[in-house]
């Protein structure tokens, strides 16, 4: 082998290298970014109350302005669901002002603060949607976590059915566990 | 200028560098933007895919390594509540004998656990560390991890096991030498309500259990649960002491056992409070450390409690704090009753309090780092032996010690598909002539493709000599043992490779190859010098096997997980195998849903093969299988279970240690246990 088939060789393999974790990125998807399509998922296949729509053309999801899902949720603001469009609201303290929302997303951060928001939220048809395990376990109706390197989603129905909400069969079927 | 020059110069003379340079910034630049852009971008593609697809990606997170609780870079088991019930566990030592490279022995005193090949006679599994939500309760006397009734909680009120096979101490300190066990317990809210249990068994078995647990709307919960259990035992015959003097060898009504327990914790805001008591009594039919055979005064009495306190926050969104202190009491009162029908008691105890403080911050790219400090105050350990009538004390012993640990690990995820764990503990413990210790640990993850990860793990682990190995002397009456202040803690240096695969969320294979070397072994020896009995570091060790584990569920319900497991663990002084040391273990648990799904069955094959006794005798190999049925929606609010063990009867026989006449002791043929369980 002459030295500057070598050398291009070795360059190749130097190319090749680098890309590497180029590929390997572009075929796995950021973990929030995941979690933020299957949240616009779980809008998709809920059904509410007439009467708890705030605006009968828009779905409103909420979220707390320091929750690391605020960008990758932010970007579903404007997108069609069904006949109608979503929206996406910042909230201070979800305690407080979590109303006039049709889903709400809540992290670990507000773990202490889940009994007063679910106090908060009895009955007006808010789909709770969590990615937190005690949150899930403490009667959030759908709570996201990993298994393995996938994602997947546990449905609490009986306190979907307490706010009125239906849950589409399909997301029942795709659920690990409904209870 | 001269250096910009300089810098686009060919890197080799007479090639072409700038274009295919060019080309890899290019290609670079790309990608970060792939990667930068990746939120709005990929959502959009997300969100146009079907529901059933988002179930198929590959998440691309550091966070998968990090389910568990147990920080260690290492393949993690997890055994849940669902699976104690389903397969009829009755102690922690069956729920850890599912898995795969553990074996158990049962002395009829405690049970013991073996692991890769290990599994020394005379001592109590100081070789495992044992946690109840992350608090250790091997005690500072005997370090023993109690695995059978003398575990301070009731198996009903587990929410899972996870068990971290390897060395532990780069993060557990000493102890954490084969494995760390953490026990994490049910919350109120598990509960909601009131429970209350009943169950029934073969030799006189029973036990009944009422638990309280509630959650508030404030968050604040509560679970109170008390517990009470009852064997009688069968008759046992052992040939040993076949004569007419010994009752024809024949122990009548000793092998009874009688356990109570008491397990309170609530928790609010941050807080949780934990307490948990067990006090266990167990005769003794196999007149060890040269009984009399068959008296019925023959017996030991073991309890164990601990208070905590945990404190958990997020610092930050992305720093958590544990925080906990801690009070816990441990208790042993043996009475023996010598061949000459002499009285002698043994009489321990020791109590100690201690702290942790740990970390654990995913704020900065790329990193899981967690740290942490221990301390650990062991204020006050009485060790007394004496005889009555006459009066005699043989040993009198009061200590105290502390110990305090310092780690730090770093889970660096070099590129999306590799990363690395390194962390170490420095340990400084009074106890000991050398008192500082420093183990690290070394994991080197990469996924070879989306579903395979290989898995390169070094670590170093060590265990400190406890307070009876160190102190333990009967010089003042008949002298047979002396103690040895000079007394090392014994290492073991670990190196395995994990392969583990992952078809779909629904089955995964395990592979594993392990070598494992021991030094600095303690152990019972006799000097020379007066012919008494000492602790020594005297062994060395060699194991090296290899796991396959596959798991596989199926969309009807039916799980399978079965294990196979060959180990090599040999004496490197003689070049022989270890005792109680099998080669090959194999293991099995099925269940599935029947008749309507109203029904589940769980069955339990499990395959020893055959091991040496410490007399270089041999016990025959041995497969058991236990069945068991239950169902929690054929009433509502109750659920009901019967299990069978031994349901073939084969008749086996575990190894013993020292202590023990008997080179191996028969175990139970089948047995049986029926249990019902109401929701209030």
């Amino acid at each position: 082998m002459t030295k500057q088939a070598l050398t291009r060789m070795l360059r190749r393999a130097l190319v090749a290298v680098w890309l590497m974790p180029c590929l390997a990125a572009a075929q796995s998807v950021q973990e929030n970014t995941l979690k933020a399509a299957f949240v616009y998922n779980f809008a998709l296949f809920t059904e509410w109350p007439k009467k708890t729509s705030n605006a009968a053309d828009s779905l409103t999801i909420c979220f707390h302005a320091d929750s690391d899902m605020r960008d990758v949720l932010g970007a579903l603001d404007g997108k069609p669901v069904r006949n109608m469009v979503l929206k996406t609201r910042v909230l201070g303290a979800l305690e407080q002002e979590v109303v006039n929302c049709n889903v709400l997303f809540i992290d670990r951060r507000d773990r202490h603060h889940w009994h007063a928001i679910r106090k908060k939220l009895a009955g007006t048809g808010v789909l709770t949607v969590t990615d937190d395990e005690d949150i899930g376990r403490g009667g959030a109706m759908i709570a996201l976590s990993l298994s393995g390197s996938k994602m997947v989603f546990d449905i609490d129905q009986s306190a979907a059915r307490q706010a009125g909400l239906v849950l589409s069969s399909k997301l029942l079927r795709l659920a690990r566990t409904v209870r | 200028m001269a250096a910009v020059t300089v810098a686009l110069k060919p890197l080799w003379p007479g090639t072409v560098w700038r274009k295919p340079a060019a080309c890899v910034v290019v290609l670079l630049a790309l990608c970060g933007s792939a990667v930068a852009e990746n939120g709005a971008r990929r959502l959009d593609e997300l969100t146009a895919m079907p529901l059933e697809n988002l179930l198929n990606i590959e998440v691309q997170s550091a966070s998968k390594f990090t389910q568990n609780i147990s920080e260690a870079p290492s393949s993690v088991s997890v055994i849940t509540s669902h699976e104690i019930k389903t397969f009829g566990w009755r102690t922690l030592g069956e729920i850890l004998g599912s898995l795969p490279g553990i074996h158990l022995t049962n002395d009829r005193a405690y049970t013991y656990l073996g692991a890769r090949g290990f599994l020394r006679g005379g001592d109590y599994n100081p070789r495992f560390l044992l946690m109840i939500d992350g608090q250790r309760v091997n005690d500072p006397l005997y370090d023993q991890a109690m695995m059978g009734q003398e575990f301070m909680l009731d198996v009903d009120l587990i929410d899972r096991v996870e068990y971290v096979p390897g060395p532990g101490s780069s993060i557990y300190g000493s102890n954490a030498f084969f494995g760390v066990i953490n026990v994490i317990t049910k919350r109120g809210r598990d509960f909601n309500g009131g429970q209350a249990s009943l169950e029934m068994g073969s030799a006189g078995m029973r036990k009944g259990r009422a638990s309280l647990g509630q959650q508030w709307d404030n968050g604040a919960e509560l679970l109170l649960s008390a517990t009470s259990f009852r064997k009688d035992g069968r008759d046992l015959y052992f040939p040993e002491f076949n004569s007419p003097g010994n009752n024809n060898g024949i122990a009548r009504g000793l092998d009874w056992e009688r356990a109570q327990n008491v397990f309170v914790k609530g928790s609010a805001g941050p807080f949780t409070l934990m307490m948990a008591y067990n006090e266990r009594k167990k005769g003794t039919p196999t007149a060890s450390y040269d009984q009399a055979f068959n008296d019925p005064h023959s017996q030991t009495f073991d309890t164990s409690s601990f208070v905590n306190l945990g404190y958990r926050t997020a610092l930050a969104s992305k720093t958590d704090l544990t925080a906990q202190i801690y009070y816990s009491h441990y208790g042993y009162r043996g009475d023996y009753i010598g061949s000459d029908l002499s009285l002698d008691y043994d009489r321990s105890s020791a109590n100690w309090w201690g702290g942790e403080a740990k970390v654990v911050n995913t704020d900065i790219g790329g990193h899981k780092l967690v740290g942490g400090i221990e301390y650990q105050n062991n204020a006050s350990i009485r060790h007394r032996n004496f005889s009555l009538n006459p009066l005699i004390e043989s040993f009198n012993l009061r200590a105290s010690n502390t110990r305090i640990g310092i780690y730090a690990q770093d889970e660096w995820t070099l590129r999306p598909d590799l990363l690395l764990s390194m962390g170490g503990r420095y340990d400084h413990n009074t106890a000991l002539a050398d008192m500082n210790n420093i183990n690290p640990r070394l994991g080197l993850i990469y996924k070879l493709t989306p579903a395979t990860t290989a898995k390169l793990l070094y670590g170093k682990a060590y265990r400190v000599p406890n307070t009876y190995e160190l102190n333990y002397q009967d010089l003042a009456t008949e002298a047979t043992q002396k103690a040895n202040p000079n007394l090392k803690p014994e290492r073991i240096q670990t190196s395995e490779l994990v392969l583990e695969h992952q078809w779909s969320a629904s089955n995964r294979i395990r592979l594993s190859a392990y070598y494992n070397r021991v030094r600095a072994m303690m152990a019972l020896t006799t000097d020379p010098v007066d012919g008494l009995l000492v602790y020594q570091n005297i062994g060395r060790a060699t194991a090296r096997g290899v796991e396959a584990e596959l798991q596989q569920a199926w969309s009807d319900g039916t799980r399978l997980r079965t294990s196979v497991s060959w180990q090599r663990a040999k004496d490197d002084m003689t070049g022989e195998i270890l005792a109680n040391a099998p080669r090959l273990l194999a293991k099995m648990n099925l269940s599935t849903p029947f008749y309507r799904n109203l029904w589940r069955a769980g069955l339990e094959v499990q395959h020893v093969a055959s091991r040496t006794t410490l007399q270089n005798s041999r016990v025959g190999s041995y497969t058991l299988a236990n069945l068991t049925l239950s169902s929690s929606k054929l009433i509502k609010g109750v659920e009901v279970s019967a299990s069978l063990y031994n349901l073939l009867n084969r008749r086996y026989a575990d190894p013993v240690g020292p202590e023990f006449l008997q080179s191996a002791l028969p175990q139970d043929g089948r047995s049986f246990r029926v249990k019902l369980t109401c929701n209030f």
